[in-house]
This record gives C-alpha cells, sequence and structure tokens, in this order.
C-alpha cells in the first residue's frame, strides 16, 4: 500500500498528539475515576485513531484501539468501574500504539511481530472477560439498574452525543465511521485542516478542550530567523543614519515605522524560543506512576509553575538531569506505604516538582517527603570509597558530606537498583546542570525529606545586562549579578586602605575594584562616579565605572579560542547600533579584589589565579600600628579613617577628644587599656573612628599598614588580656586582634548602655560558634548588655547543653562549625518539641540571599551579620520581648 | 575588493601549462607587508574587505587587535605582522578573513593586497634554512616570483592559539 507522504506525516503528527493525550487522561482518570468527561474524551482519542489506522490499513494498530475502544465504551457506560488492572491494560495498549506509530515513522509500515499478537490476544481475553462479567452483572444485578444510569448519562449529554453512541452499539452504523473518518485524514492536512478538527471536537463535547491553538515548526527555522531579526535591526540601523543625514519628513516617517516594526519582529521571535516548563514537567506523571508501580509504592505528583518559561535549548537539557532527580526521589527517598505507615506519614509519598522564577533565573525544585538522606551512611560509604578518611569525616559539615553526593563514583543506595543505578550517577546531573550555566543545591532532613534546588539561567542566548562604559568603549553586565546602582564621590565615600578600596554600604563594606584598572585602560580621566554593586552569588563587591546607560536584553555570542584565559570576559555581543560590547564575567572580575596594582599585573598572567573558597568565612581585616606594635580589627566594624593633626587633640575635662566635622569626638590610646609599649609622639595620626547608634569615637594609631583578608582563626592564650581577643601571624609578624567594644566599654562602661525597662532576672543566652575570635567578641557585647551567657563550640555542644538544662530564651548560632554546623542544629531543634519554642538567630558572616532564605525555610527566628552588633542585639531584645509578653 | 588582477603569475604558468596540462596548480591570494609579499591559499579566505570597526578587547594578546561584527558574526583580529613577529613598523589596514574550521572566522589585518597568483604545486619550496626579519616558524612554503620570494603562510599554524 502506498500512500501520499504528506497525508502519513500528518497521521503520524495526529497519532503522537493523540497518544499523548491518552496518557495524559488516563492518568487524570486514576485520580479521578467517576470523571465521564475523561473517559470520554479519551473514548473519542481511541477511536479516531481507530478509525485512521483503519484508512491507512494498520491492521494491529486498528485492532489494538478497537479492543481499547470496547473496553472504554463499557466504562463511559457506566458497566465496569475503572478499576486499577482495567486502566492497566489500557496504558499498556497505549505503549504498544506508541511503539507501533514509532515503527511507522521509521519504516512507513507496521512491525510484524509475535509480541504484538500476544498482546492483542491478551487485551482480547481481558475484554472478553470484561463482556462475561458484564453480562453476568446484568443477570444477577437488578435489570434496570445499568439501564436507569444510562439514562441518567444522556441526559446531561447533548444531543450530538447520542449519534455517537448509536454509532458504537450497532456494528453496521460503525463500519460506516471510517469513512467519516477518512475524510478528515485524507484532506491535504495544509493550513485549514486544524480548524476542521477544532470544528469536530466541540461537538462531543464542549467542556474539555482540546483544541489545538499551536502549530508545530522546525526549530533550526526559528533559530534562522532569530538571526535574520538580528541582521534586520543593523540594517534598519544604518537606514535610520541615512534618514537622518537627508532630512525628509516623508522618510523619517517611514523610518520610524520600520523601527518600530522590527523592534517589535525582534521581540517577538525572541519570544518564539521561550516555552513553558511544562514541555518538560507533563512528562512525569507517566514516568512517576510506572516507577512507583515498579517499586511499590504509592507517589502523589504535584506540578507547579508549570507555565514558567525557559529557552526552548535549556527545556530540552534538564529533561534527563530532571528524570534522573525524579528517579532517585522515587527510588530513594520515598519508603514503601507500610513503612511510611508505621512511622505516622500518610501512605502516599508527595512529590513535588515546582518552577518560579527569580532574577534572571529560574529555579526548578524537586521535593519529597521520604526518608531523607542519612549522613552517618554517607559518612560510612565516604570512608569505605577512600573519598575521605575518618578523621576527615569527623570534621566535615553536613555541607561538605552531602556535596559528596555528586561526587562522580559515590552512590549511597544500598544495592544498585534497576532504576536509579545504571552508571550515570549524581555527578553527571550537576555537570549538565553545570554546563547550561546553572547549580545544584540539595537540602535533607533525615527522615523528613529531601529537596533538590536547580537554578539555572531563563536563557543561554538572549540575557538582560547592564551597559556601561569604561574609556569608550561598552560593556554589559548580565543583570542576575548585579545588586543596585550608586552614584559616589570617590575622594569621599571609598575607604582606601592600602591597596584595596572599599565602601561603605547600609553598614556592609565591600571591597571596590575600578573597570578601567582591571582592563588596564590607563587613559580614562574622567572621575569614575558611578559605583555599580555586584554579587558573584558568593560575596559582594562594588564596580567604578565612567558611565551607566540602559538596560537591554543583549545575545550572548561567544569569544574566540584567544580570549578563552582572560577570566574577566564571558563573551561579546553586538549593540543595537553595530558596534561591540563585551561581557564581563563578574566572578572572574572579583578576582581582582584585594590585589595590589602590581599584584593586579602579575594576574594578568594568569599563572596562579586563586579562587578563593568561599567556604573558608574570610574578612577583610585593618592592620595597624600603636608605637611598634601591630593590631588589627575587622575593617567593617569601623564607620571612618582619617589622619589628625597631633596639635588638634584637644583635652577637655579629662578626657582628649579632638573636633571633627564640627562634632566633638573622645579620642582612645588603646596602651591606657591594652598591654602596649605605647604610642610614641607624632606630628600627624591615624583616628580609627566608631560609630554606634548616633555615638562616635576615636582610637588612635601611629600607621595604617594594610588590609588583609584572612579568616578569624586565632590563636588564644599567649597574650591574655581583656580587650584582646587573641593573635595571628601575618607577613612574618605577629599581629593583635583587638575586641573594640570591649576596649571602649574599658574606657567609658557607659558608652553602649542603653536605658533597658525593668526585667524579671537576667536573660539566658546560649551561644554556639566554633571560632574563638567571634565567640568572644559576641559574648563580651551580650554580657555588656546585661545577658547570661553560655557558650557552645559546634552544634553537638549544644546539644549536649541544652539536654541538661533547656532553659534558655535565645539560641545564638554560626553555621560553618565542625561537627555539627549551624543548619542541622536548627533543623535538629525545630523538629524537637522541646526545643522548638526557643528562639534560634542565626549569625553569619556570608550575608547573601541564598544563605538567609534556606535559614528561614529550616524555621530560624532571626538571622544577621556578625559584625552587626547593634542589629543582633536588637533582634535578640525583641525575641526575647517577644516570649515575655 | 582589489582581486582581479591576475596577470604575470598566470602568464608563467599559461606557458607551462601548455606543455603540461594536467600539472597541478594552486591559487594563492597575496598580500604586502613591508618589504614582504605573503600567499595564503584562497581556498581559505572567506572575503577580503576594509573599514570594519575593530573593537578592542583589553588584556589580549599583544598581536590581537579585537573582535569585530562581520554581518552578526564575532571575528576575532588579529594583528598578522604581530603575530609572526615581523621587524618592520607596518599600519594594518585590509581585513583578509579566514576560514576558521568549526570556529567563528578570523581576521588577519595586513598593509595592502597584491594579486592572486596560480601556483604549480611542483614550485613549491620549502622555506630557506632563516629569513631576515620574522619568525620562520610560519612559513610553510616558498615561491619564487622573477624578482621577489613569495611566502607562503602556515595558516594552521597562526591559528593554533
Amino acid at each position: 500500500m502506498t500512500f501520499d507522504e504528506d497525508i502519513l506525516q500528518d497521521f503520524l503528527v495526529e497519532a503522537k498528539e493523540t497518544i499523548e493525550n491518552l496518557e495524559e487522561g488516563f492518568i487524570e482518570l486514576e485520580q479521578d475515576k467517576s470523571n465521564l468527561e475523561i473517559i470520554r474524551a479519551l473514548f473519542r482519542s481511541m477511536h479516531s485513531l481507530k478509525g485512521a489506522a483503519g484508512f491507512f490499513g494498520f491492521k494491529s494498530l486498528e485492532s489494538i484501539a478497537h479492543f481499547s475502544e470496547d473496553i472504554l465504551s463499557k466504562l463511559r457506560d457506566g458497566l465496569v468501574e475503572p478499576t486499577e488492572d482495567i486502566i492497566d491494560i489500557l496504558l499498556k495498549a497505549v505503549d504498544w500504539i506508541k511503539y507501533i506509530v514509532n515503527h511507522i515513522e521509521q519504516n512507513k509500515s507496521e512491525p510484524v511481530e509475535d509480541q504484538i499478537l500476544d498482546f492483542m490476544v491478551e487485551l482480547s481475553n481481558f475484554k472478553e472477560k470484561l463482556n462475561k462479567k458484564v453480562e453476568g452483572g446484568e443477570q444477577e444485578k437488578v435489570q434496570e439498574k445499568p439501564e436507569e444510569k444510562k439514562e441518567e448519562v444522556k441526559a446531561e449529554e447533548k444531543p450530538e452525543e447520542k449519534k455517537e453512541e448509536v454509532a458504537e452499539a450497532k456494528e453496521e452504523v460503525k463500519k460506516e465511521e471510517p469513512k467519516e473518518e477518512k475524510k478528515e485524514v485524507s484532506k491535504p492536512v495544509k493550513p485549514a485542516a486544524p480548524q476542521t478538527q477544532k470544528k469536530d471536537k466541540p461537538v462531543a463535547t464542549p467542556t474539555i478542550d482540546l483544541t489545538e491553538t499551536h502549530i508545530k515548526v522546525d526549530v533550526k527555522l526559528l533559530d534562522q530567523l532569530m538571526n535574520l531579526a538580528g541582521e534586520l535591526v543593523l540594517a534598519r540601523n544604518r537606514v535610520v543614519q541615512l534618514a537622518q543625514k537627508i532630512m525628509d519628513e516623508d522618510l523619517t516617517r517611514s523610518v520610524q515605522a520600520l523601527s518600530m516594526i522590527t523592534t517589535e519582529i525582534q521581540e517577538a521571535i525572541m519570544k518564539t524560543r521561550m516555552q513553558p516548563i511544562g514541555m518538560v514537567f507533563n512528562k512525569f506523571p507517566r514516568i512517576v506512576r510506572d516507577l512507583a508501580k515498579a517499586l511499590g509504592k504509592k507517589v502523589n505528583l504535584h506540578l507547579e509553575g508549570t507555565e514558567t518559561e525557559l529557552d526552548r535549548s535549556i527545556i530540552e537539557a534538564i529533561k534527563d538531569p530532571l528524570t534522573h532527580l525524579v528517579r532517585n526521589a522515587i527510588d530513594h527517598g520515598i519508603e514503601p506505604p507500610e513503612e511510611r505507615a508505621q512511622i505516622g506519614k500518610t501512605p502516599e509519598g508527595n512529590l513535588i516538582l515546582r518552577a518560579y522564577q527569580e532574577g534572571g533565573q529560574v529555579i526548578i525544585e524537586i521535593e519529597d517527603d521520604g526518608r531523607g538522606i542519612d549522613i552517618e551512611k554517607i559518612k560510612k560509604k565516604a570512608i569505605e570509597k577512600g573519598f575521605m578518611t575518618p578523621e576527615e569525616v569527623e570534621r566535615a559539615s553536613e555541607k561538605d558530606l552531602l556535596a559528596l553526593i555528586f561526587k562522580p563514583g559515590f552512590s549511597t543506595a544500598e544495592k544498585v537498583t534497576q532504576v536509579s543505578g545504571r552508571g550515570v550517577g549524581m555527578d553527571v546531573v550537576k555537570t549538565n546542570i553545570e554546563k547550561l550555566g546553572g547549580s545544584i543545591e540539595l537540602n535533607t532532613i533525615y527522615g523528613k525529606g529531601t529537596t533538590v534546588r536547580i537554578k539555572i539561567p531563563l536563557t543561554l542566548a538572549i540575557i538582560p545586562a547592564l551597559i556601561v562604559t569604561s574609556g569608550e568603549y561598552r560593556y554589559a553586565i548580565p543583570q542576575v549579578n548585579l545588586k543596585e546602582l550608586v552614584s559616589i564621590e570617590p575622594e569621599k565615600d571609598l575607604l582606601k586602605v592600602g591597596d584595596t578600596e572599599f565602601y561603605r554600604l547600609r553598614g556592609e563594606i565591600i571591597p571596590v575594584l575600578r573597570l578601567s584598572q582591571i582592563l588596564k585602560q590607563n587613559g580614562t580621566k574622567q572621575e569614575q562616579k558611578n559605583l555599580v554593586i555586584l554579587t558573584t552569588g558568593e560575596r559582594i563587591l562594588g564596580l567604578l565605572v565612567d558611565e551607566i546607560f540602559n538596560s537591554e536584553e543583549i545575545v550572548v555570542k561567544p569569544l574566540g579560542k584567544w580570549f578563552k584565559n582572560i577570566p574577566v570576559y564571558s563573551g561579546a555581543t553586538i549593540m543595537g547600533d553595530g558596534k561591540l560590547a563585551l561581557i564581563l564575567d563578574v566572578v572572574g572580575v572579583s578576582k581582582f579584589i584585594g590585589l595590589s596594582i602590581e599584584e593586579v599585573d602579575k594576574k594578568h598572567e594568569f599563572q596562579d589565579v586563586k579562587i578563593r573558597s568561599s567556604r573558608e568565612e574570610t574578612h577583610f581585616i585593618l592592620i595597624f600600628t600603636v608605637g611598634e606594635e601591630r593590631l588589627a580589627i575587622p575593617i567593617a566594624l569601623i564607620s571612618r579613617l582619617d589622619k589628625i593633626k597631633a596639635d588638634s587633640i584637644q583635652m577637655v575635662g579629662g578626657k582628649e577628644v579632638i573636633i571633627y566635622n564640627e562634632k566633638v569626638i573622645p579620642v582612645i590610646r588603646l596602651e591606657n587599656y591594652l598591654p602596649l609599649q605605647g604610642l610614641p609622639p607624632q606630628e600627624e595620626y591615624n583616628i580609627l573612628f566608631f560609630t554606634e547608634r548616633d555615638k562616635t569615637c576615636g582610637i588612635i594609631c601611629s600607621e595604617i599598614v594594610d588590609t588583609f583578608e584572612t579568616t578569624l582563626e586565632v590563636e588564644q592564650g599567649l597574650y591574655e588580656a581583656p580587650g584582646i581577643l587573641g593573635h595571628k601571624i601575618i607577613d612574618g609578624k605577629t599581629v593583635l586582634f583587638i575586641d573594640v567594644y570591649k576596649v571602649i566599654e574599658m574606657y567609658d562602661p557607659n558608652w553602649f548602655i542603653v536605658k533597658k525597662e525593668e526585667e524579671i532576672g537576667p536573660k539566658r543566652i546560649l551561644l554556639v560558634e566554633d571560632s574563638p575570635f567571634f565567640r568572644n567578641m559576641i559574648k563580651n557585647y551580650l554580657e555588656s548588655c546585661g545577658y547570661e551567657l553560655e557558650v557552645a563550640e559546634n552544634g553537638k555542644e549544644a546539644l549536649n547543653i541544652l539536654a541538661s538544662n533547656p532553659s534558655f530564651d535565645v539560641i545564638v548560632s554560626d553555621i560553618e562549625m565542625p561537627e555539627m554546623d549551624g543548619f542541622e542544629l536548627l533543623k535538629t531543634l525545630k523538629s524537637d518539641p522541646n526545643y522548638k519554642n526557643i528562639p534560634v538567630v542565626i549569625v553569619t558572616s556570608l550575608a547573601g540571599e541564598d544563605i538567609k532564605r534556606k535559614v528561614f525555610e529550616l524555621g530560624a527566628d532571626g538571622y544577621e551579620v556578625k559584625l552587626h552588633r547593634d542589629s543582633l542585639l536588637r533582634i535578640i531584645d525583641e525575641l526575647v520581648a517577644r516570649a515575655g509578653s | 575588493m582589489t582581486l582581479v588582477k591576475k596577470e604575470d603569475a598566470i602568464v608563467v604558468s599559461e606557458k607551462k601549462s601548455r606543455k603540461l596540462a594536467a600539472q597541478k596548480t594552486q591559487t594563492f591570494v597575496t598580500f604586502y607587508m613591508g618589504e614582504f609579499l605573503f600567499g595564503v591559499p584562497a581556498e581559505k579566505i572567506m572575503e577580503i574587505n576594509k573599514d570594519i570597526e575593530i573593537t578592542p578587547v583589553p588584556l589580549s594578546d599583544d598581536y590581537i587587535l579585537g573582535i569585530m561584527n562581520l554581518r552578526g558574526q564575532i571575528v576575532t583580529t588579529i594583528d598578522l605582522a604581530k603575530k609572526i613577529k615581523l621587524n618592520a613598523e607596518i599600519i594594518p589596514k585590509v581585513n583578509v578573513i579566514i576560514k576558521n574550521e568549526d570556529e567563528a572566522p578570523v581576521s588577519f589585518v595586513v598593509e595592502k593586497v597584491g594579486e592572486i597568483l596560480e601556483i604549480p604545486v611542483v614550485k613549491l619550496e620549502r622555506p630557506p634554512e632563516k629569513i631576515e626579519g620574522l619568525s620562520k616558524e610560519y612559513i610553510k612554503n616558498v615561491y619564487q616570483l622573477p624578482e621577489r620570494l613569495v611566502l607562503i603562510l602556515d595558516i594552521d599554524k597562526i591559528l593554533e592559539s
């Protein structure tokens, strides 16, 4: 048999759609077994498939569709209930139909295989059995009942529906049906065809909308359109320029019209690349169902945010990683029904696939309420497989251990199951996500469930970006990295310490880089006043640029291999005027932080570009001298730095003060409170200013040495004195880290005291912090505010303390700690009925939205950056007050 | 584009072709830089043009002039004289755009475009031991014209990052 190639193509397209409708329909039916609308829609789909198959002479396809249709008709007429075994066999039928259609597509003929025959026999037998059951039921049970039901059904239906029913009931009439179908299929299904279908469908039932509003287009064509639109824009721009020269009114008007239309075309074409993530999500009901069945589990799948749009190429690329994660969740995450029932969960597990947009990114979450990941098991495996030594395992944080899951060759499944263990591991998932410019993160609560969060860019090709200039050229900064724009007076607003400049943004000290300096454009004379605040996701920095233009949607084009070793660019783009702009890679740019000009020069050789690990809590510290001695404090505590002449220090009322910005500022000599040699007389002194609430004081020092980015791991014991937190060797010299708050308190015990209302007994705080530096500093300032403190060095210790005495009013905890980190502690506290009512404030030095979100997700009552003494105190006060009321 | 001058070289090859009709020849586009005449196989060249604005890429190697927009494609422009360490003051003016397998094309910016030569393959010679004023490693062959030597560039070598 030979067909017109086009007609066969149309049949295949339609058949595929029908299959998809069938699959979705059956899954829906399983959830809502009494829904007659679904059964009718299924019946119709099967019916037209049968007709079309008959027209082309695809016998097996026709038979399978015929038997299925028969069974469906019984469901529709209420003769049998849609039980699991019926839905099961019908889904199997859909699978065979799919198989056959696929074969037809490739070979233009039906497959001849015994298995198909076997299945047809099975299906036919099943149908016969069903027939007997129905007949038996009719004989035994009240004869009127089925008829009654039928009438009810009919009453609901529109008159047109009857026609189909009659046709179904009588064999003779049914034979005519395919002829009708023939017409539909054999019509040259060019533009008009979808419309005829549209007309046909509503006749059956208007309530379910199965009309097609979309047509299928070759993706290559879309890509081509996209390129052409780009060219069109450039050509338009040239015409615009010419028109400006000629200055003809009519010409100008038509050029304006051309210009607007071009812009709209470009936007519309860009939109064609965007597709809802539902395209991928909708495949999962079936996958989840089959998988759950195969594993003897019950799973309810919830899809959220299916309308979230993503670039076509990304949709394609995330399909496999998502499938893998969903399989994992069902296989390893969700427990079998009996096990769930035992631990008081619902027998059905819940699996949520959620997508939403945030900034320029799309977040996809795969959340299950299964058993979670057993950290102990990971620890065991890590040692067994040689990923870590037993000592390392003990020291590792939960985050580090969970990260192992993404390492090649690491799998926690006790036995490799058919489902999850296929040699493709989480490492592949991670690699694939990262290839898309995305990231993956795993959160788990043992016994409660696991959430995998994937972040991916909206589109690979088009991104919103801020256009800035340096020198005479433009640069694009991806909007994802942009936090805010600030106009500053560099001379006044920037704090220059050593080689690094800083800007104080609402109390937070951030390093500032100059774009012209990074790009070694020495020619820039213009004073840079525009500060772009950027984030790499892990750290915040400021970038000084010449000018800031608009935000634009830019098309990312890769740079050639000659530029691969320059970390500051991620590509280039063609601007509206046809000129090029380089796209800055903010992570690459951030590598220049804290480097002196010479180091920047060295860095340009790109030999040993060291990437600072964000894991370690590093801080910028200021190193200064008093006489010969080197001292340090975190730069974030300082509000200003300045120099003063020695003779401007006045003695007033027994106190040394200076007049600064028309204010009287007391100055403190450290040697009066700390065991130091003392400050030799100098013509000029450096003053470090500290401001809290509206009070400012200054500390006198000889010289500012430098800033240094380091962890605040200090050694203790050697210099034991109030006001000294510890020491550390930097550049071969011993540097004392001082506790500014303590020193100021020693200078004036009432400096920080804010009159408090009468309290009933002192409030108790449990402080959990591993770094001695912060432990002492926070302890000191909390105690000076009248709190009673108990300290623990990690989560485990905290739990031990709580176990012996849980009467704390607030718990203040760090995040990064050995043994048990802050996240884990928080989780444990909030899931324990004994502790869950104690407010927990998480303190961190890693200020970031991500962390903040996670902290609150886990149930924290407060979150603050450690060095923000003032705000932390306020939060604690509030929590205590709330608990008291 | 000034590529349509096929003069003496072709005459040379025509004379030969009477004798050896089957002899293989290869077409070369030539260009000048300082005192030197260079040749590049014509099939490697996509097009030749002038006056395309070059956007510099700070921090790149000194022989990279920058990037340019060739009808929507980003093309890396290379200062050929600098790349092959030519010891002469050259003002790069003309873009000789080279096809680059699987990647975006690359432009060699040269001083002045010369003629197109049809050269019998057998007449291509190995380069001499030493060429005064430039780095020999990028010269694949030489061809002796009556008055001067054509230096045939080794494109693959030059494009090898």
